[in-house]
């Protein structure tokens, strides 16, 4: 029978489904018959369910943005426009037809 | 014939997408009402501070904006700016001036040299999460707990189980291996049900 370190350490897997048929048994069993690990595992999945829930539920997820970030945003936006590739191949082909105008002129 | 609603999203994501790719301010400021405030819920958490989390937000849509040509249409506008403040926030979080941690093993379970737990008898619990979160004070407390996990701890717990991320793309945006991820995830869990536990147990042992 698995040791209550060898079922504690596998309940993460346990609790994502990642244990193996024969693992799963195993651990399954452990838990069983030993009213502490089931309780600390019973007590380990509310944990689970507590953290995932109390942060995403009722957590302003459909808030409106603060007005002054937004301008903020659009401000940094409006002064930084987008570079598009095209516009890097333009100035790499202009600096390759520079070259040898500049060899020529330093010659 | 019923429309087909999901196709409709698509339909008007992709048309979305092109106008902000040519350049169309009002649709960029349509992304920004529509997505920034669940964009800076995610940057407060990972924060926990008001200023960095709006410089956070600020800094996804910037790098969003430029890497506009980069999107893979193949998914979905929110999942990638998530990715994005995710990762803007992860960089903030490391360059903050780094303290010593504190340890948690005293928040984890507790052995004997043949394996056997040491603390018996683990109390229950009062209840489901369902019981426990109809409590007003739950939210809090357990928010609450989530901040004292050292650092290393609650990245991952967020990541993985608050932001939904898989054990690979976490390892990818923590930069380590994804056993590492597992074996944070399992460690991190355990100090928070450490924490939650004299708020939640049964005044009885089991």
């Amino acid at each position: 029978m698995l040791s209550c370190r060898e079922a504690l350490s596998r309940l993460a897997d346990l609790e994502a489904g990642g244990l193996d048929r024969a693992e799963k048994r195993e651990t399954e069993r452990h838990l069983a018959g030993c009213r502490c690990c089931l309780s600390y595992w019973r007590s380990y999945r509310t944990t689970v369910a507590l953290a995932r829930r109390a942060c995403s539920e009722g957590d302003a997820r459909d808030l409106p943005m603060p007005e002054g970030l937004i301008r903020r945003i659009l401000d940094v936006i409006r002064n930084r426009p987008r570079s598009k590739p095209v516009f890097h191949i333009v100035h790499l082909l202009s600096g390759v037809a520079a070259a040898p105008l500049l060899a020529f002129w330093l010659r | 014939m019923t429309p087909d609603i999901r196709s409709e999203e698509w339909a008007a994501e992709r048309d979305l997408v092109a106008r902000l790719r040519g350049g169309d301010e009002r649709a960029f400021e349509r992304l920004v009402r529509e997505q920034g405030g669940r964009l800076l819920s995610v940057a407060r958490r990972f924060l926990r501070d008001e200023e960095e989390a709006r410089d956070a937000v600020q800094e996804c849509f910037l790098s969003a904006y430029r890497a506009l040509d980069r999107f893979d249409q193949g998914s979905r506008l929110s999942t990638w700016l998530h990715r994005i403040v995710i990762n803007a926030c992860l960089m903030r979080l490391r360059s903050r001036r780094r303290k010593p941690e504190d340890p948690i093993e005293d928040l984890l379970p507790k052995f004997q040299a043949d394996g056997h737990q040491v603390n018996h008898p683990t109390p229950e619990w009062e209840g489901s999460a369902e019981t426990l979160l109809a409590r007003s004070q739950t939210r809090s407390i357990v928010r609450q707990a989530i901040d004292r996990l050292p650092e290393s701890y609650r990245a991952v717990l967020l990541l993985r189980d608050i932001e939904e991320l898989s054990t690979e793309e976490a390892a990818k945006s923590l930069g380590v291996t994804e056993n590492a991820v597992k074996i944070r995830l399992h460690r991190a869990r355990q100090a928070l049900r450490g924490l939650l536990e004299p708020h939640f147990r049964r005044t009885a042992p089991c």
